[in-house]
């Protein structure tokens, strides 16, 4: 039976407690005998001399969930995962915090590793999720994702 | 035919609105009219959704169709 489409946002920055709790509950799989994860953080770019102090994230939060959810089948089908868990940051989340939380789990190594990078790079050109990155004198712009 | 159609991003504050009702037919016509309407917004790369799915070739819409224009995504 197919599950239910899990909730990838979190409102406000992941904070290192949320992670290192998730991470403790992997404890009980003990068929896992590694774990990637991937932590995107807030990077205070310097733009025409002006500093960002934060990003805004917004969504199509129905469309990135179907997405989201089509990404994690195949993946978990690829890679023959036990499990995978993504997590994305909505509002303004500050330099310096964690806006990004991708956490894959597998018997070996090389899975592990392989399926995060992977979805880490489909879920930043697939999913529909924006971020405005905020300068310390109020203007704005429109962030771009750059290759890698 | 109404059909409403969802804004994000640079597009929603671009156009000062969340949501557009336009009278289009198809993808095609919903793209005239916003180079017609918006023009600032048609000079910028946008994707249509339709239900959720991007659509690249012309696409026939109706009312109770979920229609959305994305500009490029910049998560993570």
């Amino acid at each position: 039976m197919k599950q239910k489409i899990q909730n990838i946002f979190v409102i406000g920055a992941i904070s290192p407690s949320f992670i290192t709790d998730k991470i403790a509950a992997h404890q009980s799989k003990t068929v896992i005998g590694g774990h990637s994860i991937f932590l995107g953080q807030v990077r205070s770019d310097i733009i025409e001399n002006k500093k960002v102090i934060a990003v805004d994230y917004t969504s199509y939060e129905a469309m990135a969930l179907e997405q989201m959810d089509a990404i994690r089948e195949t993946i978990i089908e690829k890679y023959s995962l036990t499990c995978m868990h993504v997590y994305h940051s909505l509002g303004k989340i500050k330099s310096g915090e964690i806006c990004l939380f991708v956490f894959t789990s597998a018997p070996h190594r090389k899975a592990a590793i392989d399926a995060c990078s992977e979805t880490v790079e489909r879920l930043k050109a697939e999913l529909p999720i924006w971020g405005k990155e905020i300068f310390g004198d109020g203007s704005f712009q429109w962030k771009k994702n750059l290759p890698a | 035919m109404a059909v409403k159609i969802q804004l994000y991003g640079q597009l929603k504050q671009m156009a000062g609105v969340s949501e557009l009702s336009l009278d289009v037919k198809d993808t095609d016509g919903l793209k005239n009219e916003i180079a017609a309407r918006y023009p600032e917004i048609n000079d910028l790369t946008y994707l249509i959704a339709v239900d959720r799915n991007i659509v690249q070739v012309n696409t026939p819409v109706k009312a109770i169709q979920e229609l959305a224009l994305l500009p490029p995504y910049s998560g993570g």
